[in-house]
């Protein structure tokens, strides 16, 4: 069963290419705009990662990442920040992300690092 | 016999007659010649003796120079017709002609003034004159210079007065009686003090002093006080007036009125000071109620500065009165004024206008048609409001704001020149306020343009994210499937879409440097790895081969990714710019207490001229044979500014057409001991 993996950005190219890319890799792939997505999950159906860009119009990256992290169902699930902003990786520890990924990357490195949050 | 006797005794007598007679003439004759007086007989109008104090009067040693001239040849012609009446009259009436003075003219041509006496005579027998001239063209001299020079005490400008030691007056000019205002009846006989402030006598006992051990006091500056109570600033040069045994009896003193010289000196001054005050910073209203501090007392009693702000509104900046008890009267005036259309006077019409106005003298006649006039009147009265002036402050000829002054002293009544003053201060206030404004008009656009970079980079990145993991994507999918070379244009994709993420990297860094917001993560480390890494990653994008020579031990305080971007900047640099070569040399090594990093290639190399500027913000070198390197002239700054951060430097050698070599150096951490 190939890994299912949920995107929340909220631009749509984003999304469009990520689907394209994830996909590719033979990844299973959700995607969101809106951050409200990745708090209202199907407990049936949780997916195995969640990539998650850390300045959502609406509805903050960080504040969505921490209440996943607080609540004891959606804990375990690893979650990727990426953002634009380079500094951005000096709140991960804070919000208790898994791991981080600037913008623009390098396919290979997202590649691997959802690998490792997998394995 | 007898007969010839007597002829004998009557020749004999004769004889002693004759030889008396010789003897007297040669005795009158010689008293004549050694009489210091002039001698001089003349006879039909022409000199028939003089005497050697004549010879000497007349200014030659030669007797013929005068014997046998015409008398009149030595009168001046002024004295002629005086002359001529007073011979007629010795002649007909044989009387002695009294002494008068008469004026001559000797063989040079000067004037010489005798008193002269003459009496009729007799000489070979025919009617004579002799005349005796006293020179007194001396004693003239010296008359008339005393005279000058009394004219010129008299009617000097400068107040010249004497004084006995112990202070009375003496004598007292006319340009005394106009600066101490007291005439000449009042002052003489008077002990001074009359004109000196009670704190300047002490002074005047000391200088006194000075004048008694013989010193001359030039120049001295001081105070002194007019009839009308009104201090003087004056410069006096006093001196010793000595009596004939050379003893100091008494002071001559010059005084000139210097408080106009003064007032220039002390107001230059004093808008030097507004300079400075308004120079030392940018907010205005804060500078402003320093200069109205400024302004108070020293140019008013109290002062009121408005201006327009942003919503064309007039708001008070500073409102100050000498008398802090007295300001809530001072603000009630003011409120009183406010968005009136009928006063003839005050802020308000000086905002319509646009023009400097003045009340020399406060009357109730100013305000008295306007409403609730008697309410002012109170105010305006409790304040002892006696004199005003209101200036505009005008930005490129817009009234932007207004400042009065108000006096309430009946020693300050403003004038037109106070209002000049008045005017100068509002120019420089408005000067710093439009400097202000633009000022704070730049910061905000720089803001404006920091904030658009940030927003257009970010809004960048997200394209050229998609963007890379399409060609990415795409180039994995086609390397898998379809074995052409299709992936190479890929890679030259990915490799344009890295330079453009770079370039909008180095947009947001130079304008975050610009406010010192650029983020920094400094920790301890050792370049070594952070070279051997970076040198690594570049070498991959070039032909060149990038040796590194020598290793550091020393550890420093950087930041690795700030580090990281300075290298790689300049190995970039050294490969674009070195298109034939195809090798780059980076060199570690210590030099005193710091750690140096320097890339050497062997390219184009720089001329001098730009090597001074290669660091500066958007420089770029620009020649001909040189539009083949593009860039938007950033990376050498931003390297420059991070290693500025570090506590280090960045230096260029290069040689135009043999290469460059560009380095840094950064001090190293001295108490801790390497890896």
């Amino acid at each position: 069963m190939n890994k299912k993996i949920l995107v929340i950005d909220d631009d749509i190219d984003i999304l469009d290419a990520m689907r394209f890319t994830l996909e590719s890799a033979g990844y299973e792939t959700v995607t969101s705009e809106k951050g409200e997505y990745a708090e209202n999950l199907d407990p049936s159906d949780y997916p195995d990662l969640i990539i998650l860009d850390m300045l959502l119009s609406g509805n903050d990256g960080r504040t969505i990442c921490k209440k996943l992290k607080d609540k004891r169902e959606t804990r375990h699930i690893p979650v990727m920040i990426v953002s634009a902003h380079p500094y951005a990786i000096d709140s991960i520890k804070e919000i208790r992300a898994d791991d981080f990924l600037a913008k623009p990357f390098e396919v290979s490195v997202l590649l691997e690092k959802i690998e490792f949050l997998l394995s | 016999m007898q007969q010839d006797k007597r002829k004998t005794l009557k020749n004999s007598s004769l004889n002693i007659t004759t030889k008396i007679l010789q003897e007297s003439h040669i005795f009158y004759k010689h008293l004549a010649e050694v009489t210091p007086e002039a001698v001089v007989v003349h006879s039909e109008g022409v000199i028939v003796y003089a005497n050697d104090a004549t010879l000497l009067l007349i200014g030659t040693k030669n007797p013929e120079d005068i014997i046998g001239q015409p008398v009149m040849k030595f009168v001046h012609p002024d004295s002629i017709p005086l002359i001529q009446e007073r011979i007629i009259k010795m002649l007909s009436k044989r009387k002695v002609a009294p002494f008068v003075e008469e004026k001559f003219i000797n063989l040079k041509g000067e004037i010489i003034i005798a008193e002269t006496k003459a009496v009729p005579f007799t000489f070979q027998g025919k009617p004579a004159i002799l005349a005796i001239l006293h020179d007194i063209t001396e004693r003239k001299r010296v008359e008339q210079e005393l005279e000058h020079q009394a004219s010129l005490v008299a009617t000097s400008a400068d107040a010249i007065w004497s004084r006995t030691l112990e202070g009375i007056i003496t004598s007292w000019n006319l340009g005394a009686e106009r600066m101490c205002r007291y005439n000449a009846k009042e002052a003489i006989g008077s002990h001074n003090d009359f004109i000196v402030p009670p704190d300047k006598r002490n002074e005047i006992k000391a200088l006194t002093k000075k004048i008694l051990k013989g010193e001359i006091i030039e120049n001295y500056e001081t105070i002194r006080v007019t009839k009308n109570g009104k201090n003087i600033n004056v410069s006096v040069t006093m001196s010793p007036i000595k009596d004939v045994t050379g003893t100091i009896i008494a002071v001559s003193v010059i005084a000139r009125d210097i408080t106009k010289q003064k007032q220039v000196e002390d107001r230059q001054l004093f808008l030097e000071q507004v300079s400075t005050i308004l120079g030392a910073t940018l907010d205005y209203k804060t500078t402003l109620k320093n200069i109205s501090k400024l302004l108070v007392p020293y140019f008013a009693d109290f002062i009121r500065i408005v201006i327009l702000d942003e919503n064309k509104e007039l708001i008070e900046i500073a409102t100050h009165h000498a008398e802090r008890k007295m300001l809530p009267l001072v603000q009630k005036l003011y409120s009183e004024y406010r968005n009136r259309t009928d006063t003839t006077y005050g802020v308000e019409r000086v905002m319509r206008t646009g023009k400097p106005e003045i009340l020399e003298k406060v009357t109730h006649k100013v305000y008295a048609n306007i409403k609730n006039m008697s309410k002012i009147d109170k105010i305006i009265k409790a304040l002892g409001l006696t004199s005003y002036m209101g200036v505009p402050l005008k930005i490129q000829g817009k009234v932007i704001g207004v400042i009065t002054f108000s006096s309430n002293k009946k020693g300050r009544i403003y004038s037109q020149e106070d209002l000049q003053f008045a005017t100068e201060i509002a120019r420089r206030i408005a000067y710093a306020i439009e400097n202000a404004q633009l000022y704070m008009d730049a910061q905000k656009a720089i803001i404006l343009r920091d904030e658009f970079i940030s927003v257009a980079s970010h809004e960048l990145k997200t394209p050229i994210t998609s963007l890379k993991m399409y060609t990415q994507t795409l180039n994995n999918q086609f390397k898998k499937t379809i074995d052409n070379k299709l992936h190479v244009y890929f890679e030259k994709m990915d490799q344009q879409t890295d330079k453009l993420s770079r370039l909008i990297n180095d947009l947001l860094n130079v304008s975050k440097l610009q406010h010192g917001k650029l983020e920094f993560e400094m920790e301890k480390i050792n370049l070594n790895k952070i070279i051997r890494d970076t040198v690594e990653e570049i070498a991959q994008t070039t032909k060149h081969t990038i040796i590194i020579e020598g290793e550091v031990e020393k550890m420093i305080y950087a930041d690795p990714y700030r580090i990281y971007q300075v290298v790689t900047n300049l190995l970039t640099n050294a490969i674009k710019y070195s298109p034939k070569a195809n090798k780059i040399i980076i060199r570690l090594t210590q030099v005193k207490n710091t750690v140096v990093v320097s890339v050497q290639d062997f390219g184009i190399g720089i001329e001098p001229n730009d090597q001074k500027n290669i660091f500066n913000q958007f420089y770029r070198v620009t020649s001909p044979e040189e539009k083949t390197f593009p860039g938007l002239g950033m990376g050498l700054y931003i390297s420059k500014e991070i290693i500025k951060r570090h506590g280090g430097t960045m230096n260029v050698i290069s040689e135009k057409g043999k290469g460059s070599q560009f380095g840094f150096s950064i001090p190293y951490l001295i108490d801790v001991i390497s890896e």
